[in-house]
């Protein structure tokens, strides 16, 4: 049995449709049940668990998934044990320093947000040591009521941004939903995870460059 | 207030009770199994000069010593592993002893916790070092006495896979030295996006072929097929030089008759830069965190001034706790519980159970409010298997009727 540990919510519907690509047809249940282990309708010897996207690398790292999809930024924020093996060029987002326009980020001092050890890095990268305020949401309000000088938070199209009158400072980095494995998964499973992998493997380069081509005709 | 006086520091652990039995048994187990294979324990201490481990420890580690100072102002350390202790006996106290040398030991280690989740301050390394064999048949019987030692221990869902650094060395030289250094961090920390991207920023600088090479590296995987693989992409000497000594390798490990626990991952790279030759990773069934790791060291020794080659692999106890499964047949645990009255009888009653192999407790029991019915509760409790109390009953023995027969028997001996 290969267990997966997907992300719940929004994101499942593009999961589904890679799983879907490389052969693997996770229930329609996925979408919207409150079932949190789901079969998979052709291969018996696949189920996928359900989980709260900041769980995965826990729920991977610790054995009870072999492998799982998740987010760059939940990765590097967990610092979590694992193999990461693929980049799959879906649930692309930017993190970034967001901020009043104007603001001197050399300056800034107080920084709020849900990714304490990438502002950290970051800041540390810039040669400053900052105080990082670990809030667990409505991170843009920070800056509009003088909790924090700036936030870091991951940005997809800027409009919540915009609507509270910040704006991108500085980009940090992009991020992308990740294939992990657990490290023993990954050597006891060999002959189950790696097929899997090239799947997956192909089925990104097809999509990346059906995506440029549609990008030269348009 | 913080109780700190009941607490013990981070990223340590007691054991006691069953799961002490558990590991003991563990150990064991293991020392055993080495003794059938002709290694000899060593122990050494558990501080040494931090001037020691810098002749083995990955610079990368260094930084997460545990040191102190002496009264001379002499910087020690608390071991963080024990082949380079085991190196530096090997090249002075055992210095004019015949080769090879086969050493095994049972040490705990101690190292600063990373930013890793659950990573221990303190393990038990049960291992073993094979000194001056230097072939692929002492790499070999490194590896199959692990496969040995697991499946003594009861596992059956085990993986050893195999690596050489050599290989990825050769591989990695056709880069320039920044772009080496990020693909071994990469590797180590196997991240196969991060090596990718970084692979494909330094195109320009990498031949096409190196490049193809060092792109399938993290993924040449498997039994002798992924060794052909890994041969097609050796361009260079070394590189062929290592794909030949793990052809040999796995005719050995064929002869061993360990081949089925065995399988190659070419991007193995380990955290220890010592390594030379082949490199060994060990994982469990139900455990993401490998229970052993090792390889071949062919030049640590000469630091030490003895230059020899060297291949060894360590067992990593508490992680072996969790995966090997408890050993639940009881053992002849015997309580007696005797009134000071009877003390003669009680204590010589013991002492000939001890010497047929039985575990005895014997406890003095004077408080009149105890009687029989809260002894056998006592007893129950603390698992014992067979409880007798003397001294309640004028008769001999009152609980177990084995035991109180027994016990007559001693008696009658003893009063002939």
């Amino acid at each position: 049995m290969l267990t997966v540990a997907l992300c719940k919510g929004r994101m499942l519907v593009r999961t589904r449709a890679i799983l879907q690509e490389v052969g693997l047809s996770p229930s329609e249940e996925i979408l919207d049940s409150r079932q949190l282990i789901i079969a998979d309708e052709v291969r018996s010897d696949v189920r996928y668990l359900l989980v709260k996207p900041v769980d995965v690398p826990a729920f991977v790292q610790y054995g009870a998934a072999d492998i799982g999809l998740v987010g760059k930024d939940v990765l590097f924020e967990a610092g979590a044990d694992l193999h990461e093996l693929l980049d799959l060029r879906s649930g692309i987002c930017t993190m970034a320093v967001a901020g009043f326009a104007g603001t001197d980020l050399r300056t800034v001092r107080r920084v709020a947000t849900k990714y304490p050890r990438i502002a950290r890095a970051h800041f540390r990268e810039r040669g400053q040591q900052i105080d990082v305020i670990d809030i667990s949401g409505s991170v843009e309000l920070a800056p509009l009521v003088g909790l924090a000088d700036c936030i870091v938070d991951l940005v997809e199209t800027g409009r919540t941004l915009a609507e509270n009158g910040l704006i991108v400072l500085e980009p940090i980095g992009e991020i992308s939903t990740r294939l992990v494995a657990n490290r023993s998964s990954y050597q006891l499973r060999a002959t189950e995870i790696d097929p899997l992998i090239d799947r997956l493997r192909s089925a990104v380069k097809r999509c990346s460059s059906a995506a440029a081509q549609t990008e030269v005709t348009a | 207030m913080t109780k700190r006086h009941l607490e013990r520091p981070h990223g340590t652990r007691d054991f006691a009770m069953e799961e002490m039995a558990h590991r003991q048994r563990i150990r064991d187990e293991l020392l055993r199994t080495f003794a059938r294979w002709g290694y000899t324990a060593v122990e050494t201490p558990l501080l040494e000069y931090a001037a020691v481990f810098a002749q083995g420890v990955h610079e990368r580690d260094e930084e997460r010593l545990y040191r102190l100072f002496d009264a001379f102002g002499q910087t020690l350390a608390l071991r963080p592993e024990m082949t380079t202790p085991v190196a530096r006996v090997a090249a002075t106290l055992m210095a004019r002893e015949p080769l090879p040398l086969r050493l095994c030991y049972s040490a705990k280690t101690y190292r600063e916790q990373g930013q890793r989740a659950r990573e221990a301050a303190e393990v038990t390394q049960v291992g073993v070092e094979l000194l001056g064999a230097g072939s692929a048949d002492g790499d070999a019987e490194v590896i199959a006495l692990m496969v040995g030692c697991l499946r003594s221990l009861g596992l059956a869902d085990f993986r050893i896979a195999l690596g050489h650094v050599g290989y990825v060395r050769a591989l990695l030289a056709a880069a320039s030295r920044p772009v080496r250094e990020e693909l071994i961090g990469a590797l180590m920390e196997r991240d196969v996006v991060a090596y990718e991207r970084v692979l494909i920023d330094a195109l320009a600088t990498v031949d096409e072929a190196s490049t193809a090479a060092l792109y399938a590296l993290p993924r040449m995987r498997g039994g002798r097929a992924a060794l052909a693989e890994a041969r097609a992409c050796a361009h260079t000497a070394e590189a062929q030089a290592a794909c030949l000594e793990l052809e040999e390798l796995f005719a050995a490990l064929c002869a061993h008759g360990v081949e089925e626990f065995v399988h190659l991952d070419m991007g193995l790279y380990p955290h220890h830069e010592y390594y030379t030759g082949v490199v060994i990773e060990g994982y469990a069934q139900q455990l993401g965190q490998r229970i052993c790791f090792g390889g071949r060291y062919d030049e640590l020794l000469a630091r030490f001034g003895r230059p020899l080659a060297a291949t060894g692999c360590v067992l990593h106890l508490e992680r072996l706790q969790e995966v090997v499964a408890p050993d639940h047949t009881a053992r002849a645990l015997v309580l007696l519980q005797y009134k000071s009255a009877s003390r003669q009888e009680a204590l010589g009653f013991a002492r000939d159970l001890r010497t047929r192999g039985y575990e005895v407790s014997a406890t003095c029991t004077d408080d009149p409010s105890a009687d029989l019915d809260w002894l056998q509760q006592n007893a129950e409790r603390s698992g014992h298997v067979r409880r007798g109390a003397i001294g309640w009953d004028a008769k001999g023995l009152q609980g177990d009727p084995l035991l109180a027969q027994m016990f007559a028997q001693f008696c009658e001996k003893e009063r002939v």
